[in-house]
């Protein structure tokens, strides 16, 4: 079945490899592979253990080796993933299994691109379709079929796309398929005014095992619940447009779905008991609205950011959640952070009912002081429990002498409703302040130690962190680092003891980088927490052991 | 011509293309649009149980999982509305039963054979999670609370190849039991046929976590809870294989925890089909223990 199709694929791949070293014509071959493995270590105390990982598997890991060519101008590529005993699937139990992860062979034809296999790709900002790989988060829904793109003039490209879902090693059996178009011109004096607009449409047909699937589930809902008639097919469109007015941008895009079974975890449902409970599937269209307006000249830089989402819950499969059969992606509204503990709580995207603000506001005095303030609000406009869900002030200011050393510093402040987030039943909002302190400094032309310093200051879940780190850098090979993450304020309960033991987070870790291969070992002790990219999040369970990465490009 | 008179002629081709574009663009989006409004609907009946059919659920679930409690008012709901053709064992095993990590109330209510089979019926990949008649789904064994129902009434609607009638005998002073099966194939097929016998208590009241009763609830009860198997958990061969017409009568037997409720225990039998690395439920059947 599609296991098999890749090994043709792979026989087509070396016969092109060997006419082309029969012919011994021009050959550009490229690739890269990023390996991660994990020893597990056992670790009570922190929560790491009870998992197959722990208890018997010991290690784990996760590879992807790529391999791409271009003759005569096919381009064509595969790449071969490994998982084994990972916890990347599901963070409490051990995913297996190995195989062509990716393939693809391309051609231009004149103003024509034809593309087949793996589809990487997106329409507009990714609202109606996006197909992308984030691999902290195994997501890789890459769309397997056909993609053609047509250059209908300068600027101008229409595309097409068709195919199903990859889903792990297999495919969704949903069909979908979609068209856009993108553009841009220049409409003002000397180029000052351009547009950049676009439509794009996402079709999907539900397949027959799927909608009896889905039918066999609604015809069992008691009368108030109950859906008389499903389509088979969806479609969603969205428009958008970037409009660049001399220091101004402008981005605007918006989104309709058409009627779609989509499963609304919040949706009351009644049982044939009588007890009422949430989460049912219900037939809704949905939109989606979003904008960016930023301005940047002399030094500053100002953007705000509004998103309303309801009912654009958009996947492969009508069963599936969390991470799984995203044909679309929904910017997030928030600052993707990167110290550990101002990333500590990030906002998943809400895709049945959002409502989000954003500005952004940096001014660079000069080239060695500038400051930044980020704000961030988001709620659920029509929810009567858990309303508000976020809120994050950042600040932060960063000063340099030149060659000498560069601080940066700021403080964070957050509202995190971890009952809707992380699914814990009746904790309260997490409220954390946290100020940081980065500071890198040259010691000499190839040596630098870089200290971070955060402090979070919070009553809630785990109470309250420190967490200092030190980096010492010997350009262009080493970097070695010692941290720890220190629960220095465990939260109470009720009667005033600890909820948590104050226990520490160390790590201790060595990179070597020579050329383009970066080598990476790491002592790792881990606290459990969210792990976000781009508005998308999962549980990272407690880790306590090894860590080995290796990435390479050839 | 002068050149800012051919830039605006320029100006205008290039508005005429993009006029033109975007007209051909909405033709094929109106298209699509036609395609989709034409389309037949599925009609959803309502689901009317019938045959003689009787469908195994197999729940994995933990007091420490939040969610599961939902899966559990999932199950009374199918009972209710399914009460003669499903049968429900929850198998407290995985992650979230260790009662190690979560350490909730007084019991702890993992088996050896649960714990089996929460591999055996891998891989997990949530709580809560069902597993119906071991009939894997979009190759996936382990499904979530809302698929059960599809896979359920999608697996009452196929004539069961295997029929069979439990007998027990109970002797409460030694808790000593006897259960015999007495079946007959209704169809041939290759594999191996086994035989499982699980002991399931309900009413257990013990500590659960609870997202939407707000967190923990220490007076939950606990319902339909694998207690023991009087065979392998795995099951237990049949010597013989399937044949239409032919029969076969096995009989197990086990002596129960003093401390378990007599009165909320039920025995659950069914009988599958073992070929590699398929093993689906042919039929099941429940019994009370004290009828």
């Amino acid at each position: 079945m599609y296991r098999t199709a890749p090994r043709n694929l792979l026989a087509l791949v070396f016969s092109l490899y060997l006419t082309v070293c029969l012919a011994q014509e021009q050959l550009s071959l490229s690739g890269n592979i990023e390996s991660n493995v994990n020893f597990y270590i056992k670790d009570a105390e922190i929560g790491a253990a009870n998992t197959p990982q722990y208890e018997h598997q010991k290690v784990g890991m996760e590879t992807w080796l790529t391999l791409r060519a271009s003759y005569a101008g096919f381009d064509v590529g595969i790449r071969y993933d490994i998982f084994a005993n990972s916890a990347l699937l599901n963070p409490t139990d051990s995913y297996t299994d190995q195989g062509i992860g990716r393939w693809y062979i391309g051609k231009k034809v004149g103003k024509l691109s034809i593309f087949g296999g793996h589809i990487y790709d997106q329409f507009g900002s990714g609202v109606i379709f996006k197909a992308y790989e984030e691999r902290p988060l195994l997501i890789d829904n890459a769309l397997v079929g056909l993609k053609l793109t047509y250059d209908i003039a300068p600027n101008w490209t229409i595309k097409g796309v068709a195919g199903r879902q990859k889903n792990l090693f297999d495919l969704y059996t949903s069909f979908l398929k979609g068209l856009n178009l993108d553009g841009y011109l220049d409409i003002g004096k000397e180029g000052k005014i351009a547009i950049a607009p676009g439509i794009g449409l996402m079709h999907k047909t539900l397949s027959d095992e799927q909608m009896d699937a889905l039918a066999g589930t609604l015809s069992q809902y008691t009368p108030e619940d109950f859906i008389h008639e499903v389509p088979y097919n969806s479609m969603a469109i969205s428009v958008y447009n970037t409009l660049i007015a001399g220091r101004f941008t402008w981005y605007l895009e918006t989104a309709y779905k058409t009627e779609d079974a989509i499963y609304d975890p919040y949706a009351t449902r009644t049982l044939w008991t009588g007890v009422e409970t949430v989460g049912k599937f219900v037939l809704e269209p949905g939109y989606m609205a979003y904008t960016t307006l930023t301005y940047a000249g002399g030094g500053l830089g100002i953007s705000g950011q509004y998103k309303r989402t309801r009912n654009f819950n958009f996947r492969a499969d009508p069963f599936v959640d969390l991470n799984r059969g995203i044909i679309n992606f929904l910017p997030p509204m928030s600052r993707i952070n990167t110290y550990r503990l101002t990333a500590r709580y990030s906002p998943a995207t809400q895709e049945i009912d959002e409502e989000a603000l954003q500005f952004d506001v940096n001014y660079a005095v000069n080239k060695n002081l500038s400051f930044l303030v980020n704000v961030a609000k988001i709620i659920r406009p029509l929810a009567e429990e858990n309303r508000d869900i976020y809120t994050e002030v950042y600040t932060q200011a960063s000063f340099k002498k030149s060659r000498k050393w560069t601080l940066t510093t700021g403080v964070q402040y957050q509202e995190y409703n971890q009952e809707l987030y992380e699914g814990k039943p009746g904790v309260p909002t997490v409220k954390a302040f946290t100020p940081y302190v980065d500071y890198l400094v040259k010691l000499n032309q190839k040596r630098s130690l870089r200290s971070e310093f955060q402090y979070m200051s919070t009553n809630e879940d785990f109470g309250s962190w420190i967490y200092l780190l030190e980096e010492f850098s010997i350009s262009p090979h080493w970097i070695f680092e010692v941290s720890d993450m220190w629960n220095i304020s465990p939260s109470l309960n009720e009667d005033g003891t600890k909820k948590v033991d104050d226990l520490h987070f160390p790590t201790l870790g060595v990179v070597y980088s020579a050329g383009s291969t970066r080598y990476a070992l790491r002592y790792v002790k881990q606290v459990e927490g969210i792990v976000c990219s781009g508005g998308i999040c999962r549980l990272e369970p407690a880790f306590s052991g090894f860590k080995f990465n290796l990435t390479s490009n050839f | 011509m002068k050149k800012t008179e051919v830039k605006y002629f320029q100006k205008i081709a290039v508005a005429r293309s993009f006029l033109l574009q975007q007209v051909t663009f909405i033709c094929v989006v109106f298209v699509f649009f036609l395609v989709s409004c034409d389309e037949q609907k599925r009609i959803i009946e309502p689901f009317v149980p019938e045959g003689d059919r009787i469908v195994l659920l197999e729940e994995i679930t933990g007091k420490g999982c939040t969610n599961c409690p939902k899966g559990s008012r999932e199950i009374d709901n199918l009972l209710t509305l399914l009460p003669e053709n499903l049968v429900v064992v929850s198998i407290h095993a995985g992650f979230f039963a260790n009662p190690q990590i979560f350490p909730l109330g007084q019991y702890d209510l993992r088996t050896t054979e649960g714990e089996f089979l929460y591999n055996y019926l891998g891989p997990n990949a949530g709580y809560p999670a069902g597993v119906v008649n071991r009939t894997p789904v979009n190759n996936e064994m382990q499904l979530s609370a809302n698929a059960w129902a599809s896979a359920i009434s999608s697996e009452i609607q196929n004539p069961p190849a295997v029929e069979f009638s439990i007998s027990h005998t109970y002797i409460p002073d030694t808790h000593e039991l006897t259960v015999t099966i007495n079946g007959i194939g209704k169809e041939t097929r290759s594999g191996e046929v086994h035989v499982s016998i699980m002991l399931t208590e309900s009413g257990i009241v013990d500590a659960q976590d609870d997202f939407e009763a707000g967190g923990i609830v220490e007076d939950y009860v606990h319902n339909h809870v694998l207690r023991d198997m009087l065979t392998p958990a795995s099951g237990a061969p049949v010597t013989g294989g399937l044949i239409t017409g032919q029969t076969f009568n096995e009989s197990y037997s086990g002596v129960l925890n003093a401390s378990w409720v007599e009165e909320n225990m039920e025995i659950i039998v069914f009988v599958s089909l073992v070929e590699g690395n398929n093993f689906p439920v042919l039929q099941a059947g429940k019994v009370k223990l004290i009828p």
